[in-house]
């Protein structure tokens, strides 16, 4: 290292510098000296002077000229040297094997009217047990702890903890994920976000508005994720294309009690290119299908009413579009997306037959319009059948003849990447005649490091 | 049917081996002044896929669809790393299910591993805006740099597709004398440089100030990566009525409204440099980069004379 070009320049300069002060300084003795000295022994000495400084620079000059070629016969060494040095001063702390841990945090402020004994229902759905608007006045949402890393050369893992409000502890995600597998081929396997649809494998944080849109509500009790595996292969194609497929315990809404403990299973595959430098797009089709063996509506009845049995079968269809000029986000962009859900459910409600038609939908927009700020809107709906078996006439599956809907609009001002602050106003019909204002203020931000975002 | 047969699984095979006529080594370059070095190297030996442009941030991109798609079918990645592709090649890369470009891989080629980072924080605290551990990433605005990750590339390049090992060495050899003859004509350009004062938007030109002795006097930015408040902007302007550089500069891909802002207070000559092959028409490959920077800074120097 002591031989690097750098070095032996950096000791050359200072040793010509040094010859060059020395004769500077002799130079303005002997002139202080002979303080009577002619005119002409002053020019004589400036032009030595000039003289030695124009003879400096030429020095400096060839010497510049030598270390980049030194440098470029020495690059090959050097470049050796280089890689090997910072992994050695890596690898000192056994810490550095710590898988990267990182934390959500999310709160707000929320103003809506109760619902009537305190839970939300949307007629014509037998929504997941737990929905609800969530907690009026000052509260935290779920906070998320985060912790993943490379098991070894084949796979990887991550644990997402969320704790609610209530302070309890969910599991949210813990799986494995190969990463080498040869022909494009990527298997996980434990509990993780499926992969249907668009929303549905991104973080609730992750999401654009601070609810989920009524399709995912009502179709998936928020986001579908169950203890299961997945096989998805990437295509060999210059467009995006990927085929996925998953087999689930299938206890989790819209499934319910899995006697054999794999009652559900879906299929996927998402495409989607660029169109020009500014605009990207991605679509998907995805089919979920889920056996609910006894599922009930939850908290409010204890007797053995309101139980749904059979199977469900679930279509989406999904379209994102981004725009950003020349492809750059940073000062203004834009994202439209919306999916399509259709929905057949076939088995008995209370022992009655209950086989029925679904669907719903949702669009939105986000515009950054500077940077730092966003706005919002989204529109989402649901249409429950409305041909039902006529025993099913005043139970949580008559729809009432009503359209539940929901329009939304958001107001996003971001202190930097990790930390964002979100206005929502929603005019929230689903309830279908009991429209309720919904007013939400909410903080999310991400304490240390944090993956890379997905599309 | 017997011939019929025969061509599905002839048309199979083709499919499955791929166009012999292509260039077949791959390359996903995830900024254009890597993609124009992999030019240099490799010439017609290697595809080159350019994932960003002059008028992008490599830090804030999507990890689009397209982008995936291109990382899969990659032999390699030639990326700057110390945490500037952060926020989306993780994504693209694990998406992607490609062993060859994974982090570690010997096809994952990060070119800030072959320099001398400047800029490496004492203390990591996001309060400080937008600070990457490894230090300034933005390693490509000094050719010096350049030079030492072209020996490097070219060893990699060496290294996995060895068929064509003598074609990369000779193409380096080629590259390394013209551009030491262009190192010695820029720093002979650049000599009244020496030593000027001069404003930078944002903190992403460390190297070349190192390389041709420029000193920063102000940054528009309050931290790295946090869009300057008009109030903040006010005292910039009052520190450069004090003080004044000669000219205040920015990326290509940057807002121009901050130096433009300070040009119409203070009369500053403000100067889009092209940071990347492509920022500007002149900027067409690596030498152009720097022979279009070098221009840019001495006709402003000309304009900002008193």
């Amino acid at each position: 290292m002591l031989y690097h070009p750098l070095f032996v320049l950096g000791g050359l300069m200072l040793r010509h510098r040094k010859i060059y002060g020395a004769a500077v300084l002799a130079v303005g003795m002997f002139a202080a000296q002979s303080a009577i000295a002619q005119e002409s022994d002053m020019a004589a000495i400036r032009r030595q002077v000039e003289a030695m400084k124009a003879d400096y620079e030429s020095k400096i000059r060839e010497l510049e000229r030598r270390l980049v070629k030194t440098e470029a016969t020495a690059t090959q060494a050097a470049t050796t040297a280089a890689k090997n040095a910072p992994a050695a001063s890596e690898t000192k702390n056994a810490n550095s094997f710590n898988p990267q841990v990182s934390v959500v945090l999310n709160g707000g402020y929320s103003h809506f009217q109760d619902a009537p004994a305190g839970r939300a229902r949307i007629p014509g759905f037998v929504s997941a047990p737990e929905y609800s608007l969530g907690n009026r006045g000052f509260s935290i949402a779920e906070s998320e702890l985060q912790f993943k890393a490379n098991v070894d050369q084949v796979l990887a893992g991550q644990l997402t903890l969320a704790v609610d409000a209530a302070n309890e502890v969910e599991v949210e995600e813990a799986f494995i994920e190969t990463l080498a597998l040869p022909l494009g081929l990527t298997a996980k396997g434990g509990r993780f976000l499926s992969g249907i649809g668009y929303l549905n494998q991104k973080h609730a944080h992750e999401w654009e508005f601070i609810d989920a849109p009524l399709p995912y509500v009502a179709f998936l009790g928020n986001q579908y994720r169950d203890d299961g595996v997945q096989m998805r292969w990437l295509a060999p194609t210059d467009m995006f294309l990927e085929f996925g497929g998953e087999l689930f315990r299938g206890n989790n809404f819209p499934g319910a009690n899995s006697s054999h403990g794999k009652g559900a299973y879906s299929t996927f595959v998402h495409f989607g290119d660029d169109i020009g430098a500014s605009s990207s797009w991605q679509g998907g089709l995805s089919y979920l299908r889920t056996e609910a063996r006894g599922r009930d509506l939850g908290s409010s009845n204890d007797d053995n009413s309101e139980v749904f049995r059979g199977f469900s079968n679930l279509g989406i269809a999904s379209l994102v579009y981004k725009w950003a000029p020349d492809g750059n986000p940073t000062e203004r962009n834009l994202k439209l997306s919306g999916e399509y859900f259709y929905q057949r459910e076939t088995g008995s409600f209370d022992g009655t037959p209950a086989d029925r038609d679904n669907d719903g939908w949702y669009l939105q927009g986000v515009y950054q319009f500077i940077p730092q700020w966003k706005a919002g809107l989204r529109y989402d709906r649901l249409a429950a059948d409305e041909s039902i078996n006529p025993g099913l006439a005043g139970t949580a599956l008559d729809s009432r003849g009503g359209t539940p809907q929901r329009g939304s609009a958001l107001l996003e001002y971001d202190t930097s990447e990790f930390g964002r602050i979100r206005l929502q106003y929603s005019r929230d019909d689903s309830m279908v005649g009991e429209p309720n204002n919904i007013v939400r203020l909410q903080y999310t931000v991400i304490l240390g490091p944090h993956a890379a975002h997905g599309y | 049917m017997k011939t019929a047969h025969i061509f599905l699984v002839a048309a199979t095979l083709w499919c499955l081996a791929g166009d012999p006529a292509r260039a077949e080594f791959k390359i996903f370059a995830c900024e254009p002044e890597w993609g124009s070095l992999i030019d240099e190297l490799a010439g017609d030996k290697a595809s080159v896929y350019v994932a960003t442009t002059a008028q992008q941030d490599p830090h804030h991109i999507d990890a689009r669809p397209s982008l995936i798609a291109r990382a899969r079918a990659a032999d390699m990645t030639v990326c700057t790393g110390a945490e500037l592709e952060a926020g989306w090649l993780p994504a693209v890369q694990r998406q992607s299910a490609n062993p060859k470009i994974q982090p570690g891989a010997p096809g994952n080629f990060e070119a800030a591993a072959y320099v001398r980072m400047l800029d490496v924080p004492a203390r990591l605290d996001r309060a400080d805006g937008d600070v990457h551990a490894a230090g300034n990433p933005h390693v490509q605005t000094d050719p010096r740099n350049i030079q030492r990750i072209a020996g490097a590339l070219a060893s990699t390049l060496i290294l996995l597709d060895p068929s064509n090992g003598a074609y990369y060495e000779e193409r380096h050899r080629g590259f390394v004398a013209r551009w030491t003859a262009a190192i010695e004509r820029w720093q002979t350009a650049a000599a009244p440089l020496r030593g000027q004062p001069v404003a930078v938007q944002h903190k992403n030109w460390a190297y070349l100030f190192a390389w041709l002795d420029l000193r920063e006097s102000v940054a528009l930015e309050p931290k790295p990566g946090v869009p300057p408040s008009a109030g903040y902007l006010a005292e910039v302007v009052s520190k450069v009525r004090s003080a004044p550089p000669r000219m205040v500069i920015r990326a290509a891909h940057e807002n121009a409204r901050p130096s433009e802002f300070l040009t119409a207070q203070t009369k500053i000559p403000a100067v889009m440099l092209p940071f990347t092959v492509g920022g500007t028409p002149g900027a067409a490959n690596l030498f152009g980069l720097f022979d279009d920077t070098i221009a840019r800074f001495l006709a402003a120097l000309d304009v900002g004379k008193p």
